[in-house]
C-alpha cells in the first residue's frame, strides 16, 4: 500500500520510525546520566526469565494486530496489482472514441490512428503505439465441441508491436508475435484450457458475417493484449487485417493503446502527464470555446458553485472522479483554459453540468450545448493502468481500514492488558519499590525506572509482534488464497511491504511505550508505608492541592516554554544540573517559533518532518496546558453534578439542527452519546452524594450509584440506533460510532457486575457450596478476585469485549443468507440467465434449440423468455427532480412476465394486488411500468436523494412505506443521440420488486416493460439479447447451463445459473469472512493471554498464602481447581456478557439494515457462539492450567521460608 | 501423659542442595515429644529448627530416616493423606502470621474448620468462639491488613486451634512482636496447653519462650545436642539465654489476652 489514513505510507514510516528513535535516544540520554536507576531498571530483566517472556508475550499483541492488518492489506493491493499488470502489459493509455459517439459505432479510422502517432512522434516518453480491435466473440473448437462464448478476439498490427513485444508463450520463451499469417492465431493460456486446445488445432470463431477457421500457431500466457479482461481471460490473437475482414471493418480499429517507456511499472505522473497533454491534442478547441462561453452564464456558474456546495463535487475512487471543483474554478477565468479543456472532458463531470443544466429549465440552453458536447471529445484518451493501479491501492487501503476498524477492539484490548501486566509486575514490586522510595529515590524517578525497563520490554515485543504479525498474515492469507484458487483469474499472493513493517513495528512500540509510561506512573503513586508493609492495597492518589494553586499552575502553564525557563532559571539558582532542559527549552522555542511564523505566513509546510516536529512542540505544550486546566476542574467534575451540565452542552451540540437549538446543534452523534454518558454519571455521583447526606453506609452508596450508572448507560446505548431520533434528529456518525458503543457497553456492563458481584459469588457459592470438598476452595476462589476488584474488572472488560467483537462479526457475516435460503428472490424462477451477441440476434430460440442436435431438446425446458434492454433518460413528473437521468429498460416478452415470481413491495390496487396480477396488466398495457426497487429511495441506503447522482431515482414513492401506491408517472426519453424529442414516452408505474429482484443484471435503474415500448422509443430495432429459462429437470441446470453456450455458439451465448452465481458469491464472502474471523481470533489471543498473564502472576504473588494454604491442610489438587475456577469465572462471565451485548448489537445492525432490505434474517450462528466461546474458554483454562499447577507444585515449606 | 510418643523421629536426614552448595540440614536426627507436651526447639539461627519442624509436621519431605505422627509413618502417607491429616489433626502458627490477606480475621479462623467439612453453620460458630479464647471477638470483621500485629498472631493462633488440632507447631510465633505482646502470645499458648491437653511444638530463639515451655530440645548445625529433660531447665535456660527480657516477670503476669492493643 502506499497510503495509510490519507498520509503517504513512505512519510508514515519515515516519520514513526524518526519518532522512535528520537524517543529512544532521548530516554537512553536520560538513562546514562541517572545510572543507578537504569541498573535497577534493567537487572529486573533477566532476574525471572519466564516473566520477562510473559511479559513480552503480553505487550507484542498490539503490534500483532497492526501488523497483520497492514500485511492482509498489502497483500490484496499486490494481488489486484498483478491482476492489472496482467491484463494491461505493456499498456499504459488507451484511446478510444468518446463516450457519447459510442451508441453508435465506437470504431476508429485509420487516419485518427495516424493523427495518434503524429501527436506522439519523438516523443521520448512513448515506446510504442498500437492500434487494435478488440471484440467479445464465440469461440469454438470442433474437434472437442468446447465453446468460449465471450472470448476477447484482439486483432493486431504486426507492424506496430514495438513497446508491445513482451508477451511469452507457456514455455517461458518470448512468443513470436510478429510471423502471424493469415488463417493462424495465437491463443492464450486460459482459451486452451477451455477449448482444450494445442498447438496445430483448428479454433473456429462465430461473427456476424459467418464461421471462420483458424490453426492455433502458439499459446501464450493470459497477459498484456491477450490478457483479456478482469473478468474473462479467454483470449484469441489474430493479424488485425485478417479480423478486419472477418467484422467487415477494413482499415478501422476500435482501440489505441500506447505504452510508455519503462516497462511494466512506469512512472504514474508521467502517464498522467503525457495522458492529458495528449487528450488536449484530441478536443475540439471550437467546441470547447463555445462550451466554455455558454458555461460563463451566470445562471449555470451559480448552479454549479450550488452544485458543489452540496457535495457534488465529491469523487469517490479511481472510477468515479469527477472534476467540477477544477470546471468551477476555471469557469472564473476569462478564457478557456488547457485546465477547463481536460475538467470538462471528464464525462462523470459532464453528466453532473448536464443535470445542472437541466435543472434550470432553459430549453434553447441546453440545446445550443448538444451540438458542441457531442463534438467536445475527438479521442478519450485515458491513463488506463494508473487508475487499475489506484484501484488497487484503495482495495487494499479500505481493507487495512475495515480490519483495522475491527482490530481496534484487539488493540485497545492488548493495551488494557499492557496496563494489567505492568500494574501487576509493580505489585509483586510494592516492598522492593516502598524501600527505593524510602531512601530518598523522587516518585519520577520510579517512573524513569519503570519506563526503562518498560521500553526494553516493548522493543522486543515490537519486534515479535512484527515477526508474529507477519506469520499471522501470512496463515490468514494462505488460508484465503485455498478458498478463492478455483478461479484462474485471481491470485491472492502473500505481499508486505518495508514500509508497513516499520510502520506496525514503530506505532507498536510507540503505543507500547505510550501505556507503558502511563502505567509506570500510575504505579509510582504508591505509598511508601503501605508499600513496605506488603499490605498490598491498590493504589493511593494524590491529595488534591486547593482551588487556588490549581488556578495558578494552570495559569502559568498557558506561558508555555516561557514557564519551563523561568522553572529551569530557579532550578539554577539552586545549583542543580539543569543541561538537559536547557536543551529542551531551546528546541521547544525554537519549535513554537517556527510554528507561529509558518502559520502567521499561512504557508504550507512542504516538509513534513519539520512540519511534525512543529506539531509536536504546539501539541506538547498545548497537552500539557489543557491538563492543568483539567487538573483544575477535575476535582468539581469529580463532585458528579458539574457533569450534567457538561454533558447537556455536549448532547445538544451533537444534535441534529432539526431538533436541536440552532447554531449550537452540530449533527455529531460520538457528542451527543458522550454528552448523555456524562450526564448520566453525573446523576449517578450526585446520587451518591445525596445517599450520603442521608447516611447510608459507603459499600451501600457506592453499590446503588455505580449500578444506576451502569445499568443507565447499558440502556442508553442499546437502545436501537433510531429509538431517539424522534428527540435528537437522525445524526451522522462513522466508525467511531461503533468503537465508542462497544467500549461503553462493554465498559457499562463490567461495572454493574463489579459492584454487585456479591451477587455473583452467592449464585456460585449455591451452585457449588452443598458439595463440601469444594467449599473451601470456592471460598479462596473468589475470594482473591473479589478483593482485587480493579485487577478483575480489568480482565474481565478485556475478555467481554473480545468476545463481544467476534459475535457481533459472527452475527453480521450470517447476514444475508435469505437469499441463500430462497434463490428465487434474485432469480425469479428462472435457473437460467443468458446474454447474447446483440449482433447476432435469435429468431426463433426454440428452433435453434431443436436444431441443436441430440443432447439438448426444447422439452427440457418448461418456460424460455426472452428481453431486451435499452439505455433511456427518465424523470418522474410532477417531483422537485426534473432533470432525466440515465436508466435501462428492460422490455420483457410474454414469456417473461407471465412467468416471473418475483416479489413486489409496492403495488397499484387499480392494477392489481397480487405480483401475477400487476405482470399481467404490464403485459397487456405497454403504458404501465414496473420499476427496480433500487430506483426507490429509502432512509438508510438506497443511495441518497434523486437530484444527487447521475442515475435515475424516484421521489414519489416512500420506499420505506412498503404497500399500496397510487398513480405514479414518469416520462422517458431516449439518451442524447439516440432519436428525437418526440420519442419520449410516459408511463404508469404500478409496481416496485423487491430490492434483491434480478441483482445479477446489476442494473443501476431498470424500468421493467412490455416490449410495446421499443418501437416508440427507438429510432432502429432492439434486438432480443438477453434469455431466461426453466429448467424441467433441476437436476440438470449445470449440464443444461453448458449445452445452451454450445447450441447457441452462432449467437454467442453466455449463460450463467443463478443458483451457481449465489453459491459462488457466497463462497466469496465466506472467503472474506473467513480471512477476518482469523484476524478476530488474534483478538481472543489477547484475552486468553490476559487471563494466562493473571493466572501466572497470580501464582508468584501468593507464594506464601499458598504454602500457608497447605499448612492448612489445601491439597495440591484443590489449589489448582481454585486458580482454574478464578479463571473459568472470568472467561465464562467475560462470554455471557460478550455474547448479550454483541448479540443486541447485532440486533440493532440487524434492524437498520433490514429498514432496507426486507429479506435479510436474524440469525444466532450458534454453531459459530458455540465455538468461539469453547475455544475462548478452553484456552484461557489451558493458559491458566500451568500456574495452576506450578502453584500446586509448591511445597509448603519452601513457599513459607520467605 | 507419659504413654507412647506422639511424635517420634528416628535418623532423619535433610539436605538442601542449590547449584554447588549443599547444606545438611539436618543429620541423623531422632526425637519425640509425648502428648500434651510443650516442647520448645532452640538454638543458633541456621542450626536447622525450622527445618526439624518442617520435616516433622510434614510440611517437607525428608531424605532418609522415619517420622511418625501418633504412630503413623509419613513417608507411607501421600500427599493428600497429609493434606488431609493437617487439616483435621495439625494446627500452624508462624513469625510471618500468614494470615491470608483477602479473607476476614473471622473467615481466616473458619477455612480449616470448613475444609475439614463442618458445615458454615458449625465452622462460624467455632471460629468466634476461638477468637474470643484468643481475645479478638470484637475484631472478626476486620481484614488482616487492619490489625496489629500481635492481633495477627493472636488470629493465627486461632486459626491454628480451630479443629481443636492434636498437634500445633508454631514457628517463632513471637519473633515479630515486642515484649508486652510476645508474652501475652505465650501465656495464651501456656493456657492453651494446660487447659486443652495439647501438644505444641515451638521453635524459637527467645529463652523467654523456652522458659515456660515443658523441655527445651537444643539444635546445633543440624544436630540435636540436648534432648532436653521434661521441666529441667526453665531457669538454666534463662540465663544461658542472656538476652532475653525479664522472663520472671511475664511468668508472674496475669497474661490477660482479652486486653486489646493499642
Amino acid at each position: 500500500m502506499e497510503k495509510l489514513f490519507g498520509v503517504e505510507m513512505n512519510v508514515l514510516a519515515s516519520v514513526l520510525f524518526g519518532g522512535v528513535v528520537a524517543i529512544l535516544l532521548i530516554v537512553l540520554f536520560m538513562a546514562l546520566r541517572n545510572r543507578i536507576l537504569l541498573k535497577l531498571a534493567l537487572r529486573n530483566i533477566p532476574r525471572r526469565k519466564a516473566q520477562t517472556v510473559l511479559i513480552i508475550v503480553g505487550l507484542m499483541l498490539s503490534t500483532t494486530i497492526i501488523m497483520s492488518a497492514l500485511a492482509i492489506g498489502d497483500s490484496i493491493s499486490s494481488s489486484i496489482r498483478t491482476v492489472v499488470l496482467d491484463v494491461l502489459g505493456e499498456t499504459d493509455v488507451r484511446l478510444r472514441s468518446p463516450i457519447l459517439a459510442r451508441f453508435g459505432d465506437d470504431y476508429l479510422d485509420s487516419s485518427l490512428v495516424e493523427r495518434v502517432r503524429g501527436e506522439v512522434a519523438g516523443d521520448s516518453r512513448v515506446d510504442g503505439v498500437m492500434p487494435l480491435i478488440r471484440e467479445q466473440l464465440p469461440v469454438l473448437n470442433e474437434a472437442t465441441s468446447k465453446t468460449v462464448a465471450a472470448t476477447f478476439v484482439v486483432g493486431f498490427d504486426v507492424d506496430s508491436l514495438g513497446g508491445f513485444d513482451g508477451l511469452k508463450n507457456i514455455d517461458g520463451n518470448q512468443a513470436d508475435l510478429r510471423s502471424l499469417q493469415d488463417g493462424q492465431t495465437i491463443i492464450n493460456r486460459s482459451l486452451s484450457d477451455s477449448l482444450d486446445a494445442g498447438v496445430g488445432d483448428v479454433v473456429t470463431l462465430v461473427a456476424p458475417s459467418g464461421r471462420s477457421q483458424y490453426t492455433v500457431v502458439e499459446i501464450v500466457e493470459s497477459k498484456g493484449i491477450a490478457g483479456g479482461d478482469g473478468d474473462t481471460r479467454a483470449s484469441a490473437l489474430l493479424p488485425v487485417s485478417a479480423l478486419q475482414r472477418v467484422l467487415g471493418r477494413e482499415g478501422q480499429y476500435n482501440l489505441i493503446e500506447v505504452s510508455i517507456q519503462g516497462g511494466l511499472r512506469v512512472d504514474e505522473q508521467v502517464s498522467e502527464d503525457f495522458a492529458e497533454e495528449l487528450q488536449l491534442a484530441f478536443i475540439d478547441g471550437d467546441a470547447a470555446e463555445s462550451i466554455f462561453r455558454a458555461f460563463k452564464n451566470p445562471v449555470i456558474v451559480e448552479a454549479l458553485q450550488a452544485k458543489l456546495d452540496n457535495g457534488g463535487g465529491a469523487s469517490a475512487g479511481p472510477f468515479s472522479s469527477n472534476s467540477l471543483e477544477e470546471l468551477v474554478a476555471e469557469l472564473e477565468k476569462d478564457s478557456q483554459s488547457d485546465e477547463f479543456k481536460i475538467a470538462v472532458t471528464n464525462t462523470i463531470t459532464l453528466a453532473i453540468v448536464a443535470g445542472v443544466i437541466e435543472e434550470i429549465g432553459d430549453p434553447e440552453l441546453a440545446q445550443s450545448l448538444l451540438v458542441p458536447m457531442s463534438q467536445l471529445v475527438v479521442l478519450q484518451v485515458d491513463a488506463i493502468k494508473n487508475r487499475g493501479l489506484d484501484l488497487a491501492e484503495l482495495v487494499g487501503t479500505e481493507i487495512t481500514l475495515i480490519f483495522s476498524i475491527f482490530g481496534s477492539f484487539s488493540i485497545i484490548v492488548g493495551l488494557l492488558l499492557i496496563f494489567l501486566v505492568f500494574v501487576m509486575l509493580a505489585a509483586s514490586r510494592m516492598t522492593e519499590m516502598g524501600i527505593i522510595r524510602a531512601v530518598g529515590t523522587k516518585r519520577r524517578h520510579l517512573v524513569q525506572m519503570f519506563t526503562y525497563e518498560g521500553i526494553v520490554y516493548s522493543i522486543g515485543a515490537a519486534a515479535l509482534g512484527a515477526v508474529l504479525g507477519i506469520i499471522a498474515s501470512v496463515a490468514l492469507v494462505q488460508i484465503m488464497a485455498g478458498v478463492i484458487s478455483d478461479s484462474d483469474d485471481f491470485r491472492f499472493t502473500y505481499s508486505v511491504t518495508l514500509q508497513s513493517i516499520l510502520v506496525a513495528f514503530s506505532l507498536g512500540l510507540v503505543i507500547t511505550a505510550v501505556t507503558v509510561v502511563i502505567s509506570a506512573y500510575r504505579v509510582s503513586k504508591l505509598n511508601i508505608v503501605v508499600a513496605i508493609r506488603g499490605l498490598g492495597q491498590e493504589f493511593v492518589s494524590d491529595e488534591t492541592p486547593g482551588a487556588g494553586r490549581r488556578v495558578k499552575t494552570a495559569l502559568r502553564w498557558l506561558g508555555g516554554p516561557l514557564t519551563y525557563a523561568v522553572d529551569t532559571w530557579r532550578l539554577k539558582r539552586s545549583g542543580r544540573g539543569i543541561g538537559l532542559r536547557i536543551v529542551v527549552f531551546l528546541v521547544w522555542v525554537l519549535a513554537v517559533g517556527q510554528g507561529f511564523l509558518s502559520l502567521a505566513a499561512s504557508e504550507e509546510t512542504t516538509e513534513v518532518p519539520m512540519g511534525a516536529v512543529v506539531g509536536q512542540a504546539i501539541g506538547y505544550w498545548l497537552i500539557i496546558f489543557f491538563w492543568k486546566l483539567f487538573k483544575l476542574v477535575q476535582p468539581w467534575l469529580a463532585a458528579g453534578w458539574p457533569l450534567i451540565p457538561v454533558g447537556l452542552v455536549l448532547a445538544l451540540t451533537g444534535m441534529h439542527p432539526e431538533k436541536g437549538i440552532e447554531g449550537l446543534a452540530s449533527n455529531n452523534a460520538a457528542l451527543w452519546s458522550v454528552g448523555v454518558t456524562l450526564m448520566i454519571i453525573g446523576v449517578g455521583l450526585g446520587m451518591r452524594r445525596i445517599l450520603d447526606r442521608r447516611g447510608y453506609r459507603e459499600e451501600f452508596q457506592k453499590r446503588v450509584s455505580m449500578t444506576f450508572i451502569g445499568l443507565a448507560m447499558l440502556v442508553f446505548w442499546g437502545l436501537p440506533f433510531t429509538a431517539l431520533d424522534g428527540l435528537r434528529g437522525e445524526l451522522d456518525g462513522g466508525v467511531e460510532m461503533f468503537l465508542l458503543s462497544g467500549v461503553s457497553l462493554v465498559a457499562a456492563a463490567v461495572w454493574v457486575v463489579m459492584h454487585n458481584a456479591e451477587v455473583i459469588v452467592w449464585l456460585v457459592s449455591k451452585m457449588v457450596g452443598p458439595t463440601g470438598n469444594l467449599r473451601p476452595v470456592v471460598k479462596m476462589a473468589i475470594a482473591y478476585p473479589m478483593a482485587a476488584r480493579f485487577r478483575t474488572g480489568l480482565t474481565l472488560a478485556m475478555f467481554s469485549l473480545v468476545i463481544f467483537t467476534l459475535m457481533i462479526f459472527a452475527i453480521l457475516s450470517n447476514l444475508g443468507n435469505a437469499i441463500e435460503d430462497e434463490p428465487d428472490l434474485v432469480s425469479g424462477g428462472f435457473d437460467i440467465r443468458a446474454a447474447i451477441d446483440p449482433e447476432l440476434p435469435i429468431d426463433d430460440a426454440n428452433a435453434v434449440i431443436a436444431a441443436s442436435g441430440g443432447e439438448l431438446s426444447v422439452s427440457d425446458f418448461t418456460v424460455i423468455a426472452s428481453q431486451a434492454k435499452l439505455w433511456v433518460e427518465a424523470r418522474e413528473d410532477g417531483a422537485e427532480n426534473l432533470t432525466f437521468k440515465g436508466a435501462r429498460i428492460i422490455a420483457s416478452d410474454g414469456n417473461w412476465l407471465a412467468n416471473n415470481n418475483f416479489k413486489l413491495t409496492h403495488w397499484d390496487p387499480e392494477y392489481g394486488s397480487t405480483p401475477a396480477e400487476i405482470w399481467a396488466s404490464v403485459a397487456t398495457d405497454p403504458t404501465l411500468a414496473v420499476v427496480a426497487g433500487n430506483i426507490v429511495v429509502t432512509d438508510d441506503f438506497g443511495g441518497g436523494p434523486p437530484t444527487e447522482g447521475t442515475t435515475f431515482r424516484m421521489d414519489g414513492i416512500d420506499g420505506d412505506l412498503k404497500g399500496e401506491i397510487e398513480r405514479v408517472e414518469i416520462t422517458i426519453r431516449p439518451p442524447i443521440g439516440q432519436g428525437g424529442a418526440g420519442n419520449a414516452v410516459r408511463r404508469t408505474v404500478i409496481g416496485v420488486l423487491d430490492q434483491f429482484a434480478d441483482v445479477f443484471e446489476f442494473g443501476e435503474a431498470d424500468i421493467y416493460m412490455n416490449p410495446g415500448v421499443l418501437d416508440q422509443i427507438s429510432n432502429k430495432p432492439v434486438p432480443f439479447d438477453s434469455y431466461k429459462f426453466v429448467v424441467a429437470d433441476p437436476s440438470r441446470v449445470g449440464e443444461v447451463t453448458r449445452l445452451l453456450e454450445t447450441a447457441f455458439i452462432d449467437h454467442g451465448m453466455t449463460a450463467r445459473a443463478t443458483e451457481q452465481d449465489i453459491a459462488d458469491n457466497q463462497a466469496q464472502n465466506n472467503a472474506f469472512n473467513q480471512l477476518f474471523q482469523g484476524f478476530m481470533g488474534l483478538g481472543l489471543l489477547v484475552g486468553v493471554a490476559s487471563l494466562g498473564v493473571v493466572s501466572f502472576r497470580a501464582v508468584v504473588e501468593r507464594r506464601q498464602s499458598i504454602g500457608m494454604m497447605r499448612a492448612l491442610g489445601f491439597k495440591g489438587r484443590m489449589i489448582q481447581i481454585q486458580f482454574l475456577m478464578e479463571s473459568g469465572v472470568v472467561a465464562v462471565l467475560g462470554s455471557i456478557l460478550g455474547i448479550g451485548l454483541g448479540t443486541l448489537i447485532g440486533w440493532n445492525i440487524f434492524n437498520s439494515i433490514r429498514a432496507d432490505a426486507d429479506a435479510v434474517t436474524f440469525v444466532i450462528p450458534w454453531l459459530n457462539v458455540t465455538i468461539i466461546v469453547l475455544v475462548a474458554v478452553v484456552f484461557s483454562l489451558l493458559n491458566t492450567l500451568l500456574p495452576a499447577r506450578q502453584a500446586s507444585r509448591i511445597t509448603p515449606s519452601e513457599a513459607l521460608r520467605y | 501423659m507419659r504413654s507412647g510418643p506422639i511424635i517420634s523421629a528416628s535418623g532423619v536426614t535433610k539436605t538442601y542442595r542449590s547449584r554447588d552448595v549443599v547444606v545438611e540440614a539436618l543429620k541423623n536426627v531422632s526425637f519425640e515429644v509425648t502428648p500434651g507436651e510443650m516442647v520448645a526447639v532452640m538454638g543458633p539461627s541456621g542450626s536447622g529448627k525450622t527445618t526439624l519442624l518442617n520435616c516433622m509436621s510434614g510440611l517437607d519431605a525428608i531424605d532418609s530416616g522415619d517420622v511418625s505422627i501418633a504412630g503413623q509413618l509419613l513417608r507411607t502417607m501421600s500427599d493428600d493423606a497429609l493434606s488431609d491429616y493437617r487439616a483435621s489433626s495439625m494446627g500452624f502458627v508462624f513469625q510471618a502470621y500468614n494470615l491470608l490477606p483477602v479473607l476476614s480475621a473471622q473467615e481466616n479462623v473458619e477455612l480449616p474448620l470448613v475444609l475439614a467439612g463442618h458445615s458454615q453453620k458449625v465452622a462460624r460458630a467455632r471460629a468466634a468462639e476461638k477468637l474470643d479464647l484468643v481475645g479478638l471477638g470484637d475484631r472478626t470483621d476486620h481484614l488482616p491488613a487492619e490489625l496489629s500485629g500481635g492481633q495477627q498472631q493472636r488470629v493465627a493462633i486461632a486459626r491454628a486451634l480451630a479443629n481443636d488440632p492434636a498437634i500445633v507447631w508454631a514457628d517463632e510465633p513471637t519473633g515479630n512482636l515486642d515484649s508486652t505482646n510476645a508474652s501475652e502470645v505465650m501465656d495464651l499458648l501456656v493456657r492453651l496447653n494446660k487447659e486443652h491437653r495439647q501438644t505444641f511444638v515451638l521453635v524459637t530463639h527467645s529463652g523467654a519462650v523456652g522458659a515456660v515451655t515443658d523441655r527445651i530440645v537444643r539444635m546445633s548445625d543440624g544436630e540435636i545436642i540436648d534432648n532436653g529433660t521434661a521441666r529441667s531447665g526453665g531457669a538454666a535456660d534463662s540465663a544461658s539465654g542472656g538476652a532475653s527480657a525479664s522472663p520472671g516477670a511475664h511468668g508472674d503476669s496475669p497474661g490477660n489476652p482479652d486486653e486489646s492493643e493499642n
